[in-house]
C-alpha cells in the first residue's frame, strides 16, 4: 500500500466538478484508491462518496492506493492533486 | 403517449431494458456539450442533458434518497430506488456564489418521492449576478448501463420524460 497526505488549496475543495476530474483520473488504475478525511474514506471512482467527504481548502486529505500498479497509482494522484486542488 | 411516458416514467420504469428518467427542471433542454464548462461539456462526470431553466425550482425525478447536498446548495446527489446516480447541478461555477440564491429543502440521507421540491433558486438573481443557468443533469454510475440518451427536444417540464438509460444484458 502507497499513501500520501495533500493539504487542499483549491478555494473551493472537493466539489462535484473537480470532484469528477479526480474519479476520471482514479478510473486509469487498476489500484484501489481511497481518499479519507474526518474519519471517512471514499472511493476515488464514486464521485458521490468523494463529494461528501465535505473536503474544503485547509483541510488534509489522506491518499492511499493498494493494487499492483500502486506505486504509479500514488505518484500520479499526487500529482493530479498538485495540479488541479 | 406523452401521458403515458410520464405515467411510467413516474413509476421509474419505462420500456423492458430501459429506465427513463423524469426531468427535475422545466426549461429548454440543451446537449451537455452546449454547456460552457468543460468538465461537463467533456462528460468528465458522466453522460446527460442540459436544461437551461425558466423557473427556479429543481424536483426529484424518480423517488429514492439524496446522497449529497454540497454545503454550497447549488448541486444535489440523487440515488435511485433502481441505483441510478443522478447529479443535478445548478448552473456553471455557481459554486462561487456560496449557497447565495439557493435554498435546499432536503438534506443528506433525506428519502424522496417523484416531484419533491429539493432546491429552490432565484433564477434571475443568479443571471443577474452574471452567471450561466445551464444546468446538466448527469448519470454519475453510467458504467453500470449500456448507455444514456436524451429523449426530450425543445422544452421539458419538470416530471416529464429527460433520459434514458439501457440496461447492460
Amino acid at each position: 500500500m502507497k499513501s500520501f497526505d495533500y493539504v487542499m488549496t483549491a478555494p473551493e475543495g472537493i466539489h462535484s466538478r473537480p470532484a469528477g476530474a479526480l474519479v476520471k483520473k482514479a478510473q486509469e488504475f487498476e489500484s484501489e484508491i481511497l481518499v479519507s478525511f474526518g474519519g471517512k474514506s471514499a472511493n476515488a471512482r464514486k464521485l458521490f462518496a468523494l463529494m461528501k467527504l465535505g473536503v474544503k481548502r485547509g483541510d488534509t486529505v489522506s491518499v492511499t492506493a493498494e493494487g499492483a500498479d500502486e506505486e504509479l497509482a500514488s505518484s500520479a494522484m499526487a500529482d493530479f492533486l498538485a495540479s488541479h486542488f | 403517449m406523452a401521458r403515458i411516458g410520464l405515467f411510467k416514467n413516474l413509476i421509474g420504469k419505462g420500456q423492458r431494458g430501459s429506465i427513463s428518467i423524469a426531468s427535475p427542471l422545466s426549461g429548454a433542454v440543451i446537449p451537455l456539450e452546449s454547456v460552457p464548462d468543460e468538465a461537463f461539456a467533456k462528460k468528465l462526470m458522466g453522460d446527460g442533458v442540459a436544461v437551461l431553466p425558466d423557473e427556479g425550482i429543481v424536483v426529484a425525478p424518480f423517488d429514492g434518497v439524496v446522497e449529497t447536498v454540497p454545503e454550497s446548495l447549488h448541486a444535489v446527489g440523487l440515488v435511485s430506488d433502481e441505483g441510478v446516480e443522478l447529479l443535478v447541478h445548478v448552473g456553471v461555477e455557481t459554486v462561487s456564489l456560496g449557497g447565495r440564491y439557493f435554498t435546499v429543502r432536503v438534506a443528506e440521507g433525506d428519502r424522496v418521492k417523484a416531484g419533491d421540491v429539493l432546491i429552490e433558486f432565484d433564477l434571475e438573481a443568479i443571471r443577474a449576478a452574471g452567471y450561466r443557468t445551464e444546468t446538466p443533469v448527469i448519470v454519475v454510475n453510467g458504467d453500470d448501463y449500456a448507455g444514456a440518451g436524451s429523449v426530450a427536444a425543445g422544452t421539458v417540464r419538470r416530471g416529464e420524460p429527460l433520459l434514458v438509460l439501457r440496461e447492460k444484458d
